[in-house]
């Protein structure tokens, strides 16, 4: 797979990879959001 | 009777909306696995001419203004509810969907400031050197990749959000 010039290969190149990075986000927000929520009834 | 009737109305276009913009994304997803770099004016061109301009047009009208229907129901629903304020600075209970509102607010200007630019170069709709339309393919890809990305935690906190998930 030829990329154009300054380009490097990403995560995202895979279909695995965007769903582990999409994965490990929700993960991130999940947390994110109950530790914002905290307190707030 | 009549709010109960415009919240669902505001859900089910939400819902309908989402399902053309991320459909499309999630078909183009499958369909090109992988990066595929742009092969030049015959990949792009249809000997068919107009009608094949006119209708790859009209495909990305549709998922492009879609996006925008889904943000504008997801505002209106969450200001018909009065959660504008704690969702969009994210307070109490409204942290789940007001996350997602940021990360849909995200993807919308994906959409519409970096892939729509790069596709209108690789498409053809406005002129431009091969060398710019394969450099254009690649953001797209990427840039669709990105929204593809985010929809996964974007739909976790719609579902969470409406079920009160992360605040048992």
């Amino acid at each position: 797979m030829a990329l154009p010039p300054g380009y490097r290969r990403t995560p995202f190149d895979s279909v695995g990879g965007t769903f582990a990075c999409g994965l490990i986000l929700t993960v991130a927000v999940a947390l994110l959001a109950r530790f914002l929520a905290l307190g707030h009834p | 009777m009549t709010d109960g009737l415009i919240d669902a109305v505001l859900r089910w276009a939400h819902v309908g909306g989402a399902l053309v913009w991320i459909g499309h994304n999630y078909a183009n997803f499958i369909s090109r696995p992988h990066f595929v770099p742009f092969a030049g004016e015959a990949a792009a061109v249809d000997p068919s001419g107009n009608d094949f301009q006119a209708r790859l047009s009209r495909e990305h009208g549709t998922f492009r203004w879609a996006s925008l229907l889904v943000w504008c129901t997801g505002l209106a629903m969450l200001w018909r509810a009065g959660l504008v304020a704690d969702a969009l600075s994210l307070r109490g209970a409204a942290v789940p969907i007001g996350l997602g509102f940021w990360i849909g607010t995200v993807m919308v200007l994906n959409l519409w400031l970096v892939l729509w630019p790069h596709q209108k170069k690789v498409l053809g709709f406005v002129s431009a050197p091969l060398e710019e339309r394969a450099r254009c393919s690649r953001v797209t890809f990427l840039s669709a990749r990105v929204n593809t990305m985010l929809s996964i935690p974007l739909l976790f906190l719609m579902v969470a959000g409406a079920h009160g998930l992360l605040l048992d």
